[in-house]
């Protein structure tokens, strides 16, 4: 794919999530995001949905455009919309994290993230790290 | 055609104290006899500006090479060179680290806004180009002359250089303090890492390293030095080793 962009969201939830909405939610998506060939990342917790989406540039652009649109769940704030090198989740057609630890450290490739700095400086310092990172410690919240 | 101006480079290291390691390099212009870059420009007709600095990082990079450069290395850019023919002064530069053996992944490109930008969009357009390249993007001499928040806004770099004249005493300057902390909660917010530039004593170090800023430059580890690479055992300011404490807050 030559026009690689991420774009990365934070939006607050119109109303609180249970896991099984989450799950609900991410059969739907990832069929979707299969078909476009986006891959990504969603991150929930407490009401705040952080998510990264990457993708072939016009492709993310209108599937961003459907999210934000769509105000059933969600109130969106978009973060950042750039090129990027490689896909960094391509394994993924969509992963999801509720951010806890017990359960981050249960799921392959996620607990890179999250368990400290030695791992994460030996993994990329991309863009989506760093707002992982900060997403992880309470920033882009709603509240 | 600059064959009668005769100049060199030196280097600064940049310190990342969340490694213990110098981690990049910035190249300043110098005449032989390590005159201020100045002394060079005046050598150069205006017109040949552009080209000179083309000419100049080119040549830069090949010295890094010599010198056996295995970090990074800081270029410096106008946004009106980059402006200039839809930034093919990065491409060139990416080409000719690519020539002498470096990976892109360790060029950064210091953007440095001394005069007004009239076109951010344009500007934003040929970076982001030039973003799947994997280079790095900086802001220099942020908080300094025009380099402020709309370039912060419109470019979204990776890193920012805080301008050193922000940082001089900050360890007993509130109005500094402040200014600098809400700084670099935006940087976290942004996914932006910050450098602190310029540092020049132990009381300003310990004073940015409380509020968890790990990429320095400066007087305080180094001067820059005339085409040599000088290494962590060259610095005059041992590295202090980071805490790891401040990075991760898990939810539950
Ligand atoms: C947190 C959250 C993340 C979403 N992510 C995606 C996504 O990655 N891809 C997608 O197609 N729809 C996603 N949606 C659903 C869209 O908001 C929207 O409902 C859907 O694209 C509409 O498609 P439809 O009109 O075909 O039903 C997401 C919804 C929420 C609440």
């Amino acid at each position: 794919m030559s026009n690689l962009f991420h774009l990365i969201y934070a939006s607050q939830a119109v109303h609180e999530f249970s896991r099984q909405d989450i799950v609900e939610l991410l059969s739907d998506v990832k069929q979707k995001n299969q078909q476009l060939d986006v891959h990504g990342m969603l991150l929930y917790d407490k009401g705040s949905f952080f998510h990264i989406l990457e993708g072939d540039k016009e492709i993310i652009h209108d599937l961003f455009d459907q999210i934000v649109k769509d105000e059933k769940y969600q109130k969106v704030t978009k973060i950042i919309f750039e090129a990027i090198p490689k896909m960094f989740f391509s394994d993924w057609s969509m992963g999801y994290s509720s951010l806890s630890r017990s359960e981050l450290e249960q799921m392959d490739g996620m607990n890179d993230f999250f368990v400290g700095q030695t791992c994460l400086s030996g993994i990329d310092q991309g863009r989506a790290t760093k707002l992982l990172r900060a997403f992880s410690c309470g920033r882009w919240r709603s509240t | 055609m600059f064959k009668g101006i005769d100049f060199s480079h030196a280097f600064q290291p940049i310190i990342d104290i969340n490694k213990g390691d110098i981690v990049s390099y910035e190249v300043l212009l110098r005449g032989k006899s390590h005159e201020a870059p100045w002394v060079v420009f005046n050598k150069v007709e205006k017109q040949d500006l552009p080209l000179f600095d083309q000419y100049n990082r080119e040549k830069a990079i090949a010295l890094a090479s010599r010198l056996g450069l295995d970090r990074s290395i800081n270029l410096n850019f106008l946004p009106r060179d980059i402006l200039a023919d839809e930034g093919s002064c990065l491409i060139k530069t990416i080409e000719a680290c690519r020539r002498h053996g470096f990976n892109s992944k360790q060029l950064t490109i210091e953007i440095t806004e001394s005069e007004f930008v009239e076109n951010y969009d344009a500007l934003s357009n040929i970076l982001n180009n030039v973003r799947r390249e994997n280079i790095v993007i900086a802001i220099d001499d942020f908080g300094a002359g025009y380099a402020g928040l709309n370039l912060l806004a419109s470019i979204q770099p990776d890193l920012i250089k805080v301008d050193m004249s922000l940082l001089r005493h900050i360890n007993e300057n509130g109005p500094r303090q402040a200014i600098v902390r809400a700084m670099s909660r935006v940087c976290l917010d942004l996914g932006i890492d910050v450098l602190a530039e310029g540092v020049e004593t132990e009381e300003e170090f310990d004073w940015l390293r409380s509020i968890d800023i790990s990429l320095y430059q400066g007087f305080l580890f180094a001067k820059p030095v005339f085409e040599s690479l000088p290494t962590v055992d060259d610095l005059k300011f041992k590295i202090p080793t980071n805490s790891f404490t401040s990075v991760c807050c898990y939810g539950t």
